[in-house]
């Protein structure tokens, strides 16, 4: 226990010869990821450097089905930085093809990790990931819901989010007017 | 949560109902003074797209775009209200927010870490001011239609030219002129605008008071729709600005509203070789442009 406490994080145990952490979700559910993974989120990095919390760590803010679909991304994305970081050839700069094709692979995954996601739990994960401070899954999530409103009419997005028009008519033209100057390219 | 509707929305400044200190970005948020982590939110029926922190980071994703920007505050009051009280007013810090933090007088924080609350309001509102920063509105009178510009220079050194001389405290701003010809002449026209600091409280807004000076019957400000003062009619027009623009003396007109924006516009004299007078000497320190942080609207 004492060499454990020496170390980073009280949080983190070894399972398999890999340091995990327990993540708690605000529905009470556990966790564990690798701490790898979790270096991912500059907010857990900073728990864990800063000494962790014996019990694991709480995340009041992140429900459970949230929380496993950022572990998920974050241990995906620690695998593959680690896979390219083994790589002998990547290291002699040799590979840039076999760099290139593996980033886009990761790309496609992502993309099908947030195009798997229902409207509710997208924004939940785009919460999530800002709170956790994860860049990559901040940044897929949000490009995700920038692309599904990009070029549409107002009338569109209210169909594709299920958003009720408030507006009247005289109202809805007003704003039509009012609006029409950044089109007028 | 408080909405703001379009009549309030220079009043509003209420809280958006944020959650709680966080790392990372948040640094739209007026907060409610940080509280605890697990902080719940109360009943709120505006989640998913209708939540603010949602909007902020989907559009701080896509720069602000402001054709999505006008899109999305076409959608239902909701929308409208959070693109009227947060994301206009970071589109506008994230274009010129030196500009912003000199009109408003409250520093804005670059984006990262906690930094100061941004600024929660501005005469003529935000919406206006981001129009103001990146369309031109044209001149009627010579057959210029307005248009999308996109990137824009503003200046205090060219506002001053703009003050007549009692009036040199004013803190003003004011675009390069966009030059557009005028058919069936050789001269062009250049139109301009620009924004006081706390109009209502300037010595500019003191003077038009002070002559009486009456609010124009037909014209109103491009961006704000507010009433304006001709500044020709209240012969608050200096000498040094149709100087500073190049222009023929006589044909400069410029319009300013209750809120502090100027729209104007000039016939431009063509240059000879031997003149060089059009744009003066403006320090850089006094510039914004709203190119600055490299962040261009499209």
């Amino acid at each position: 226990m004492a060499a454990e406490k020496g170390e980073k994080g009280a949080a983190a145990k070894e399972v398999a010869g890999e340091r995990m952490v327990t993540l708690e979700s605000s529905d009470g559910e556990e966790f564990h990821m690798s701490e790898a993974a979790a270096q991912l989120s500059t907010l857990l990095r900073h728990v864990i450097e800063g000494g962790g919390i014996d019990n694991g760590i709480p995340l009041p803010k992140v429900a459970a089905r949230t929380l496993e679909k950022v572990i998920m991304y974050c241990e995906k994305h620690a695998k593959a930085a680690a896979k390219s970081d083994s790589d002998p050839s990547a290291a002699a700069g040799s590979s840039s093809d076999n760099t290139a094709a593996a980033s886009e692979d990761l790309e496609k995954w992502d993309r099908k990790l947030v195009n798997g996601l229902s409207q509710d739990a997208l924004f939940d994960l785009i919460v999530a990931a800002d709170y956790l401070v994860i860049d990559g899954l901040l940044d897929a999530t949000c490009r995700k819901v920038a692309d599904m409103m990009k070029g549409k009419t107002p009338d569109e997005i209210r169909k594709i989010f299920n958003i009720l028009n408030d507006f009247t008519k005289e109202e809805e033209e007003e704003m039509r007017r009012e609006y029409a100057w950044a089109f007028d390219d | 949560m408080s909405e703001c509707t379009r009549d309030k929305r220079q009043l509003c400044g209420a809280s958006s109902g944020a959650d709680g200190s966080r790392i990372g970005s948040a640094s739209y948020r007026d907060g409610n003074g940080g509280g605890a982590i697990g902080v719940a939110r109360t009943s709120d029926v505006n989640t998913g797209i209708l939540d603010e922190q949602v909007l902020v980071l989907v559009f701080r994703s896509i720069k602000f775009d402001p054709k999505a920007l006008c899109t999305v505050a076409c959608v239902s009051r909701r929308l409208r209200a959070v693109a009227e009280r947060v994301l206009w007013r970071e589109l506008c810090i994230s274009r010129a927010p030196r500009m912003v933090a000199s009109l408003t007088g409250v520093a804005v924080g670059g984006g990262a870490g906690a930094g100061p609350p941004p600024p929660r309001r501005i005469a003529g509102g935000w919406p206006a001011l981001a129009k103001l920063l990146l369309f031109c509105c044209g001149a009627a009178a010579a057959a210029v239609p307005g248009h999308f510009m996109g990137v824009s220079r503003f200046s205090k050194s060219s506002g001053r030219s703009f003050l007549s001389r009692q009036c040199q405290g004013d803190l003003l701003y004011v675009s390069d002129p966009c030059e557009h010809a005028m058919p069936g002449t050789d001269d062009d026209v250049g139109v301009y605008r620009g924004v006081f600091r706390g109009f209502m409280r300037s010595r500019t807004g003191a003077c038009l008071v002070g002559r009486q000076a009456a609010l124009d019957a037909r014209l109103r400000c491009p961006y704000c729709g507010a009433r304006v003062w001709s500044m020709v009619a209240a012969g608050l027009v200096p000498h040094s600005a149709w100087r500073r623009l190049g222009a023929y003396e006589g044909r400069v007109e410029y319009y300013v509203c209750v809120s502090g924006h100027l729209h104007g516009n000039c016939w431009l004299a063509r240059l000879t070789s031997s003149e060089g007078e059009h744009g003066g000497d403006s320090d850089d320190s006094d510039d914004a442009s709203t190119e600055e942080d490299g962040h261009v609207a499209l």
